[in-house]
């Protein structure tokens, strides 16, 4: 655990793991249901016509969603990375400073 | 906006085409995908919950703050999916249901179908038929309107996409009220158009040879008539020309008969069984 004069409390190694989580989230993500519809090709039926056009309708929304939910994540993981980052380089250099006031 | 099909341009050998493809193990594979992909988001929706707690434990500052406003927008981003994608599965699993419903109603009407003229005598040939197009008919307009209701809960606004290929309408019938985009077109009254008939197999007293019983109607009349195979089978290349191949000398009017042929060959039911499909529903051939 981390403290500096500011209100701020980072556990690296939780953002880490968080991070590391995320990722493995949008990989399992990664797989749409594909774009198909197997009811209704020979049917002269108008309301199984509608339907067959709302399930794929559906299923593109839905593939939207995801393809932008998938990018979420792994925004946010990378961001987590860079907090996780920055937070070691400060961390570094306050040990760096601590070592030069210990001489 | 969705077409309405006017059941009445259909008989029962051109709905049990229409379903007869239904319940397709394919189709059920993606209601079942469907669910697992909604259990998949929403165990994600409860991971991102979890890991909520812990990210506002292990980061806590001002820079903290929209990042948890982030992964909230995330939670709710997963849990409305989730929710979507099982009223898809739900939604998908209702209207695969209503087809597979028909699919069984409809069946064992097409069975009897074909049946008719060996069944029944000549004078009931007409009544039974329309009674099978009633039911199968009723089956059609029941199962319509439980896709409808499945339909409707998927939320999304119906537009009819035209991309399917269904059987021609009966000639001489309006398949669908107004013109809409994708609605079946209509047939017209023509001869070689592929009328409502029923099979008469091989054996039959009226067509012992086999032939096929055309039901009145448009482009048939006010009364049925009975066409022989003569001769078998038509050339292949001569098989989608629109004339109706009816043998001379054949009485349109059925008369009792009392020398029954004798039992077909294997082969003699096989040659009717080609030019029945041929000569009743050339649309399969396409």
């Amino acid at each position: 655990m981390l403290e500096d004069p500011s209100p701020v409390v980072v556990d690296l190694g939780g953002l880490r793991e968080i991070g590391e989580w995320l990722r493995r989230e949008a990989q399992h993500l990664t797989q749409d249901p594909a774009r198909e519809v197997h009811f209704g090709q020979y049917s002269p039926c108008g309301e199984t016509n509608a339907a067959r056009w709302a399930v794929l309708t559906v299923l593109d929304g839905h593939a939207d969603r995801a393809d932008h939910h998938r990018r979420d994540i792994t925004a946010i993981a990378s961001a987590l990375n860079d907090v996780v980052t920055r937070y070691e380089a400060v961390d570094s250099a306050s040990a760096g400073n601590l070592r030069k006031l210990g001489r | 906006m969705i077409w309405s099909t006017a059941w009445e341009a259909y008989d029962v050998p051109r709905l049990w085409d229409a379903v007869r493809g239904e319940s397709a193990p394919m189709g059920w594979e993606q209601v079942f995908g469907l669910q697992r992909r909604a259990d998949l988001m929403g165990a994600h929706a409860d991971g991102l919950r979890a890991r909520r707690e812990l990210l506002a434990e292990a980061w806590q500052g001002p820079s903290a703050g929209p990042m948890l406003g982030r992964w909230d927008a995330l939670i709710a981003t997963a849990d409305a999916e989730a929710s979507t994608l099982t009223l898809a599965a739900r939604g998908l699993h209702g209207i695969m249901s209503a087809l597979s419903g028909a699919k069984k109603r409809i069946e064992p009407l097409q069975r009897q179908w074909n049946d008719i003229t060996s069944d029944w005598i000549p004078e009931y040939w007409e009544e039974v038929a329309a009674e099978l197009n009633d039911d199968a008919r009723t089956a059609m307009l029941v199962a319509a309107a439980e896709i409808r209701d499945h339909r409707s809960r998927l939320g999304v606004e119906p537009t009819p996409d035209g991309a399917t290929s269904p059987p021609p309408a009966l000639p001489g019938y309006r398949p669908a009220s107004g013109a809409l985009a994708g609605a079946p077109a209509p047939v017209p009254a023509l001869a070689g158009q592929p009328v409502s008939m029923l099979p008469i197999p091989p054996g039959n007293p009226y067509a012992p040879q086999g032939g096929a019983y055309l039901l009145p109607g448009p482009g048939v009349g006010p009364h049925g008539m009975v066409v022989q195979m003569a001769g078998g089978p038509p050339p292949a290349s001569t098989r989608r020309r629109s004339s109706w191949e009816i043998a001379v000398g054949v009485p349109p009017v059925i008369q009792p008969v009392t020398n029954a042929p004798g039992k077909p060959t294997a082969e003699a039911i096989a040659q009717f069984d080609d030019w029945f499909k041929t000569f009743a529903t050339p649309w399969r051939a396409r």
